[in-house]
């Protein structure tokens, strides 16, 4: 079923969000120096850290099972601090008639293979764990450094974040959001499905394409209620960005992407940049452009945001090889992931087992793959450099956001969100 | 260069057989400021020699027009000869300001991908470019009536551009929507590249279109513009829906076609009096003539998709009946064939359906209440720009609605 590969390409993207806790438990324990405990070794990684709380009770692998993260308290500590409950960030518009409508017309998608199905279930049980964080980072640099405009605050003068950030916290949600559906949209090929299971499909891009259509559309309209059009500007290449990734490198049939024998990790990084990091670079920087900070200042909140999505993003690569209950061998592998090409670098005897599936990636051998990386040191390899770019993160966090910073003017809430900034690497 | 101007010239003009040409001494200078005399002169003198060729075209066309499309043709005439300005003057308002409009949206698209390839693909310049050329001449015609000079702004432009490239981005995601392979006479991005890219590649298109107009447009501007997408899908949404009532139906079918085709004129052509600095009645009038203008345009549509083969429209005949669309036509010929309901109801699905709908639409007087409905629309579209001082812009946005309502393609 080339289906359930593009169903696990879904998953994979929508893991990308547990990097947070991730970053939250083990890399970043290592990350900060000053830490007594013990960093996770080995492939085991801490799968406590990226199973949803409701399941963790089932979770018998641990390997590292000194630190028990509360990403939950976390969060809801950050909501306290931005005065905003972020897993209403994209409620409000799937509280509307449009919405209620493809409600309706996904009832009739349930039983089929769609990927939107997946995706639709994840924004409702997982909303608060997984999709939620883009926006949340937003709010949390907009605290940190502060509104250099009082008088835009408003209302919202206790927060400290002004209606405008919420605003483009919600849009990069909701950005993110449509990105991640229109993903999941399905090649359609009569050789491929049959006739029912094409039906399905075909509805089910539909539906897909709808309502991403529908998130990028009020995505629009509410950039542009920001009246700043150097924030329009970013957040719109942001969006270009995002597309011109999904073109990069070989695809299969399917738009899975295929490695060849010059790719490098540059190649790695220009194309996480484009996909991952520069919505959160350019909603990092538009949000310290709209309370006013200088082009250095903004150039800051750029480098942070690209940093901690990168830093995202090789964690979303490892699950494959880390997280074993919920990516046994065998689950298919995103084969421009960061650990199979920092594996090629040294044996690229990998190749023969792409070639071998010849058109569509489905019919790779993943557990032989599987097998070939962990053998080697591409796994570590990888851990380093997720640490480094979440160091690289949190040391623009610590220079940008000195106590003697100008903007520490704004109380005591800065300090808070500081704190907070750190500590989400920290336990 | 010369023959692509002569194409577009040639496509503008065939509506417009028998009129003579004229190269008014301002187009002459408004060429030799352009620095290009001989080509644009050149351009014309090709479309002088065309015409009689075009006019044969033309005429072939509209013998193959069904009874009713003949007959709607002939209760326009005297309303297209009353027009005042020349259309070949009017191509040459315009042609200079869209000569390299293409050519300019390619470049914004330009990137190091195979994206960029499927995102020019439909800017080939085949298109009828409608959407653009309404937004220059509402910007020409504003900028007259508040400055009492014509000349386009950069962000008019840059609107206009949009324009066409927001009306791309959202055909490219209709087609994957109706399982369409063709459009515009040639095989749509989805049945190219696939669905998946398609979909991308319309939202690239609509990104990099927001990206252009935020670097030259006010908040304001930006403001109406973004509302265009919100109104398409709302209508797709729309579309998805019917209505039982007969009443309802009627009134859920006009606000789909204002949501889908017409709010994208209207809003441009709102942005482009914003951009000229005009104050809210005078947006209002932009608005208005747009959102006339363009609900004409798509009863006309809806229109020809009855009357149309399918090698003048690009697209094959019936095409709306056959998605289960139920358009003006359609509603109309409820009034006299009732045993039309039970089909509109199920979508036309059951075999036989589309044919017969399409007999009973012809028996019926559906398509000239379209074509009426749609001059009405257009009447309107001319009471509110005739409010604007009188300007070469002004009368060309009234021939325009002729031109509206007797195209055949």
């Amino acid at each position: 079923m080339t289906s359930s590969v593009v169903h696990r390409n879904m998953e994979k993207v929508a893991r990308a969000g547990c990097v947070w806790r991730r970053l939250a438990a083990g890399d970043g324990v290592r990350v900060c120096a000053a830490s007594p405990l013990t960093p996770a070794t080995g492939g085991g990684g801490d799968p406590l850290g990226h199973i949803p709380p409701h399941s963790r009770m089932k979770s018998n692998y641990s390997s590292v099972p000194q630190q028990k993260p509360d990403w939950n308290r976390a969060v809801s500590d950050a909501e306290k601090i931005v005065g905003y409950p972020t897993s209403y960030l994209t409620l409000r518009s799937l509280l509307s008639d449009e919405m209620s409508n493809i409600a309706v017309h996904m009832r009739k998608l349930v039983g089929s293979s769609h990927p939107l199905l997946k995706t639709a279930k994840r924004l409702i049980y997982n909303g608060r764990n997984n999709m939620q964080t883009r926006g949340l980072i937003v709010l949390l640099i907009s605290k940190a450094a502060g509104h250099l405009n009082p008088e835009e605050l408003d209302q919202d003068q206790p927060a400290g974040v002004s209606l405008s950030q919420r605003s483009l916290a919600e849009i990069t949600e909701m950005i993110h959001t449509a990105h991640l559906i229109h993903k999941g949209v399905v090649n359609l090929s009569p050789t491929v499905f049959d006739g029912t299971t094409l039906q399905d499909m075909e509805f089910g891009n539909k539906i897909a394409i709808l309502s991403g259509d529908y998130l990028l559309a009020n995505a629009c309209t509410g950039l542009a209620a920001l009246r700043n059009t150097k924030v329009v500007e970013l957040i719109s290449t942001a969006i270009s960005d995002f597309m011109e990734a999904e073109f990069i490198g070989d695809r299969d049939n399917q738009g899975n992407p295929i490695p060849n024998e010059t790719i490098t990790m540059q190649d790695w990084n220009e194309k996480n940049f484009l996909a991952a990091g520069s919505l959160m670079a350019k909603s990092c920087q538009a949000t310290l452009l709209l309370a006013g900070h200088s082009e250095a200042m903004q150039k800051k909140g750029f480098e942070f945001g690209k940093e901690i999505a990168l830093a995202w993003q090789v964690y979303s690569d490892l699950q494959p090889f880390t997280d074993l209950y919920r990516h046994p061998p065998g689950t298919a592998i995103d084969l421009t992931s960061a650990p199979v090409i920092l594996h090629l670098l040294h044996d690229n005897s990998l190749l023969d087992y792409v070639t071998a599936a010849g058109n569509s990636m489905e019919n790779c051998d993943f557990k032989k793959i599987h097998q070939l990386i962990m053998s080697g040191n591409a796994v570590e390899e990888a851990k380093q450099l997720c640490q480094s770019h979440a160091q690289a993160a949190l040391n623009v966090v610590q220079d940008t956001f000195e106590p003697s910073d100008a903007c520490t003017a704004f109380g005591e809430h800065h300090k808070c969100s500081q704190d907070l900034l750190a500590q989400t690497f920290l336990f | 260069m010369a023959s692509s101007i002569r194409g577009r010239a040639v496509r503008l003009l065939d509506n417009f057989i028998n009129q003579t040409l004229v190269l008014s001494t301002r187009n002459i200078s408004r060429s030799l400021s352009e620095n290009s005399i001989r080509g644009d002169y050149q351009g014309c003198q090709s479309s002088v020699l065309l015409t009689s060729e075009t006019r044969g075209r033309a005429r072939s066309s509209y013998r193959r027009l069904s009874s009713a499309g003949r007959a709607l043709r002939q209760v326009q005439e005297p309303g297209r000869q009353a027009s005042p300005l020349s259309p070949a003057h009017r191509v040459s308002l315009v042609d200079t300001d869209l000569r390299h409009m293409f050519d300019d949206i390619k470049k914004e698209l330009e990137s190091q991908f195979e994206l960029q390839e499927i995102a020019k693909y439909y800017f080939d310049g085949q298109g009828k470019a409608v959407r653009p050329l309404i937004t220059v001449l509402m910007s020409r015609a504003i900028n007259t009536h508040l400055h009492d000079e014509d000349r386009l702004l950069d962000s008019q432009r840059d609107v206009a551009m949009a324009a066409e490239m927001i009306h791309t981005a959202s055909l490219v995601h209709d087609d994957v929507l109706d399982v369409s392979d063709t459009r515009r006479g040639k095989a749509s991005v989805n049945s190219i590249h696939g669905q998946r890219k398609a979909v991308i590649t319309g939202d690239f298109i609509l990104s990099v279109t927001y990206a252009m107009i935020s670097r030259r447009c006010c908040p304001d501007a930006i403001i109406a513009m973004g509302e265009i997408p919100k109104n398409l899908i709302h209508g797709e949404f729309l579309q998805m829906g019917s209505k039982e009532n007969e009443n309802e139906r009627f009134a859920h079918y006009l606000k789909k076609t204002f949501l889908k085709t017409a709010s994208l004129i209207a809003y441009t052509c709102k942005t482009a009096a914003i951009l000229s600095g005009a104050d809210d009645s005078l947006q209002e009038v932009a608005f208005q003539y747009g959102r006339n203008v363009g609900i004409a345009f798509q009863l006309v549509d809806d229109l020809l998709d009855f009357v149309s083969s399918s090698s003048t429209m690009g697209k094959p005949a019936a095409a709306d009946l056959k998605l289960g669309l139920a358009t003006a036509p359609v509603l109309f010929a409820v009034g006299q064939f009732p045993e039309l309901n039970p089909m509109i109801m199920r979508r036309f699905q059951e075999p036989g359906d589309v044919q017969k709908a399409f007999e009973l639409v012809h028996k019926s007087d559906g398509l000239e209440q379209t074509q009426f409905l749609a001059r009405q629309h257009c009447q309107e579209a001319i009471k509110v720009i005739s409010t604007l001082k009188p300007s070469e812009e002004q009368k060309a946005l009234i021939t325009i609605t002729d031109k509206v309502l007797n195209r055949i393609k």
